[in-house]
């Protein structure tokens, strides 16, 4: 089901379609750069730990901003330049190539972390030590990946339309509210807490605290408890995004949308 | 033509566009674009679908590529089926869409083939050499790391066949190869899908341009309305005006009401009307073309006729009467 | 030359944020409703894990509920040069009678509906939820600000539109321009806590002004009270609408010249 040579070439692709024109990262990781930064601002008196927890979760947003704009994006680049059909004939499965691409945009979700490293060194000072390099290092690459795989599951809707780009849009603020990275999920009403459960992005940004603020585990999870809890939802959405490729491509052949722009 | 074994059979294959084809909001209405079309390719044909734009031409190639599930009726490509065994049917076969579209350009030509090469799971050791050979084979090797953006159209449509060629497919085909091409280009690629065709490649493509499939194909299908009209070679549709002629009137007010009250007069077999820059030339396939012209004559009198003339008739008269004939 | 095709990622990436290709305006409604909504909530959740005397989820609140004007005012605005471009009317346009500057305008008038039916809402919300208390508010006073605030806002939003008649790159300035008001127009918390050199940007935003005098409005300062800061809005934004207007003939005579028009 997954084609790795298909996935490295996508990766490669998406990486070269950035360093042609890089600027155009800028729209998709600037709304969290901005809300991570004003956080620094709010968090700034409290100072210490709070600092550092708002520096993780906006990292953890820039992936996630790039993720909705770039890889829920990438089937559509395909539809509009045409290249859809082209790829569809191939034996390579649409999953694959659309994973790949996801992974290169999640990694460039990084460069917003990094910018946001860079803000709370040198503008607030915040001294950003690591506890447990290696835990940070692995938790880091689990939230990339689960990140990857929700950008395919947003991707796959594609196949069938272009208009899905609104409607994935539409979801970047509720996730930044849900997956409670910046601020703890207690603060989030209780209705709200299932859909932060289902994000694989919260657990992700957990095990990223664990790892690097110490003391912190606001859910009494320990740092395996959410490594292992954003493993979980990551396959859990890889699988849903496989079905739904094979069920929106095989909609698409009936409806014969693929061309259509 | 070889006579070779059978590799592409269809029949009567249908497709309905269904209404409802997007996920959010109304489709539209249904749509038959492809009605019961039956015929058979053999192994080192060029096989031509002609007919008008929205004939079905494209659908057709579309579900014989695994692109668009039929209907009903039938596809097999290679003896595999079309819609059952697409994963093993997609490496033996490929197309090529013309217009510009349909490459990555922002990438090189060469990456463009790198991409496409490892889509197909081109073995990684004859990567290399096979898309260094398919470069010179399209003459694209100067501009291979020059990106795409760049290109010329005819260097575009020429990086299309080698893309289309990465993967050494039994059968290639090819939809609207020479669309938006100028006549230089266009002959350049005509040669080379020739030249394809005489290493054993099993061709079969789709174009609107008669002349095209009269040069290409060993055989042809005439499509239009989503039916097939006339099949065979280009030589045997030609026989079937050589007992028609032709009058052709040169005038300065034709339009589609002066065609229709043409065809409808008896002895009349298909009317096409050309529009050129300030006057109009029509082309009547008739039975007997001197008795005719009276009423023809009588029919246009105050449309400002500049002169009238009988001909022999042509493919393109052939394929006029086929499609728009009663 | 093909350079229409030069950017068709950019194009694309840019046609999805900016959507009036591809959405209607109910869509496009639906997302900057939500959009403000949820940001107003992030902030407001921030806020109040923080505890900042000085940046109240109430506070917090209204600033974002003035600033989600900026979405339709000042991005959609400059959005619809890119979108233009985008699906090929620029050129069309351009070949018209109409001058390009009216055009936007128009365009302007229409996200203007919008953005004060956004303001609206936006400031419903955060007094039904966030505590945001508008009882005391002269609601004369209240319409007046925020209209001088769109008017103000709309003449920003052109002056980086005209950027777009030109450049592609208009659509990067626009998302950027779009978020910076949260940090640095007194949204979040006081300008006085942004570092001094970064301060004398603020007040290049038109939302500065239009958020400090919602404050005040909410408050209980009636029009009078307001009616410096309402002369300053109502003056920068005449500006802008000047400058935009310069700025399209100028930018509408260079892309003619460099055949930009519909160069991606």
């Amino acid at each position: 089901m997954i084609d790795l040579r298909a996935m490295k070439a996508s990766f490669k692709q998406q990486s070269i379609h950035f360093f042609v024109d890089p600027q155009w990262v800028i729209p998709s990781i600037i709304a969290p750069f901005i809300f991570t930064t004003v956080t620094l601002f709010l968090f700034r008196h409290a100072g210490g730990d709070l600092l550092l927890y708002a520096v993780l979760g906006g990292g953890v947003l820039g992936m996630w901003g790039n993720t909705i704009h770039s890889s829920s994006w990438s089937i559509g680049y395909d539809r509009m330049n045409g290249t859809l059909e082209a790829i569809m004939v191939t034996p390579a499965p649409l999953s694959s190539v659309v994973f790949g691409r996801c992974l290169w945009n999640s990694f460039l979700g990084l460069l917003n972390a990094l910018a946001v490293f860079i803000v709370a060194e040198f503008a607030f000072g915040i001294d950003v030590t690591v506890q447990d390099p290696l835990g940070f290092v692995v938790a880091m690459m689990a939230t990339l990946l689960s990140l990857s795989v929700l950008g395919m599951v947003f991707g796959a809707f594609y196949v069938v339309t272009r208009a899905s780009s609104a409607f994935f849009q539409i979801l970047e603020f509720p996730i930044y509210v849900l997956s409670g990275a910046v601020f703890p999920l207690m603060n989030l009403p209780d209705w709200s807490r299932p859909f932060s459960y289902v994000i694989p992005a919260t657990w992700g940004a957990e095990a990223l605290k664990i790892s690097t603020v110490a003391g912190h585990d606001s859910m009494g999870l320990g740092y395996y408890g959410a490594l292992g809890l954003t493993g979980l939802t990551t396959v859990a959405f890889l699988l849903i995004s496989l079905w739904l490729f094979t069920y929106l491509e095989g909609r698409a052949k009936v409806n014969g949308t693929l061309v259509r722009y | 033509m070889n006579g070779g074994e059978t590799v592409i059979v269809v029949r009567d294959l249908t497709k309905v566009y269904p209404a409802a084809a997007r996920l959010f909001g109304d489709g539209g209405r249904e749509k038959l674009a492809v009605d019961h079309v039956s015929f058979d390719v053999r192994r080192g044909e060029i096989f031509g679908l002609l007919g008008p734009n929205g004939a079905g031409k494209t659908t057709t190639i579309k579900m014989l590529t695994t692109l668009l599930i039929p209907t009903s009726g039938s596809a097999s490509v290679l003896g595999l089926d079309a819609v059952r065994d697409p994963v093993k049917l997609r490496p033996r076969i490929n197309l090529v869409s013309g217009g510009e579209r349909g490459l990555y350009f922002r990438l090189t030509g060469r990456q463009n083939l790198e991409f496409f090469s490892d889509m197909y799971r081109v073995p990684r050791e004859s990567k290399k050499a096979k898309i260094q050979y398919l470069l010179d084979l399209v003459g694209l090797t100067e501009a291979a790391d020059v990106r795409v953006e760049e290109y010329s159209r005819g260097m575009k449509q020429r990086l299309h066949l080698a893309r289309g060629l990465v993967n050494d497919p039994e059968v290639l085909f090819l939809d609207e190869p020479t669309l938006g091409l100028d006549p230089e280009i266009s002959r350049e690629t005509r040669a080379l899908i020739r030249r394809l065709s005489e290493e054993g490649m099993t061709i079969m493509l789709t174009t609107h341009y008669m002349f095209e499939a009269d040069e290409l194909c060993d055989r042809l299908a005439i499509i239009s309305e989503g039916v097939i009209k006339a099949m065979g070679s280009p030589y045997s549709m030609k026989e079937s005006v050589r007992n028609d002629s032709i009058i052709e009137i040169e005038a300065r007010e034709l339009g589609e009401a002066q065609r229709k009250e043409l065809s409808d007069l008896p002895g009349v077999s298909a009317v096409s009307i050309q529009f050129l820059e300030a006057r109009q030339l029509a082309r009547i396939v008739v039975d007997d073309a001197p008795a005719l012209i009276p009423t023809v004559a009588a029919l246009l009198e105050n449309r400002k006729v500049i002169s009238i003339r009988v001909d022999q008739p042509t493919l393109e008269d052939a394929y006029i009467k086929l499609v728009n004939g009663k | 030359m093909l350079e229409d095709i030069t950017g068709v990622k950019a194009s694309a990436l840019v046609a999805m944020r900016s959507q009036f290709a591809v959405v209607g305006p109910v869509l496009w409604l639906v997302q900057i409703l939500s959009t403000a909504l949820f940001q107003m909530w992030f902030f407001v959740l921030v806020s109040d894990f923080a505890g900042d005397p000085g940046a109240t989820p109430a506070y917090v609140a209204l600033g974002n509920a003035v600033s989600a004007l900026t979405y339709s005012a000042v991005y959609g605005v400059t959005m619809s040069a890119g979108a233009e471009k985008h699906i090929g009317t620029m050129a069309t346009i351009m070949g018209t009678p109409t001058r390009m500057f009216y055009v936007f305008l128009g365009k302007g008038a229409y996200q203007s509906i919008i953005g004060m039916f956004t303001v609206t809402v936006s400031l419903g919300f955060a007094s039904l939820f966030f505590g945001v208390d508008l009882s005391g508010a002269n609601l004369v006073a209240l319409a007046a600000v925020l209209l001088a605030t769109c008017f103000a806002m709309v003449g920003f939003g052109m002056v980086i539109g005209s950027v777009g008649v030109y450049l592609r790159s208009s659509m990067i300035l626009g998302s950027i321009v779009l978020y910076l008001g949260l940090l640095l127009c007194g949204v979040n918390f006081p300008i006085s806590y942004l570092p001094w050199w970064l301060q004398p940007a603020s007040y290049v935003f038109p939302l500065t002004f239009g958020v400090q005098a919602v404050r005040d409005v909410a408050a209980g300062a009636g029009l009078a009270e307001v009616a410096p800061l309402l002369a300053i809005m109502l003056s920068i934004g005449a500006a802008f609408f000047l400058m935009a207007y310069a700025l399209f003939n100028y930018f509408e005579r260079l892309a003619l010249k460099r055949g930009s028009l519909d160069m991606f």
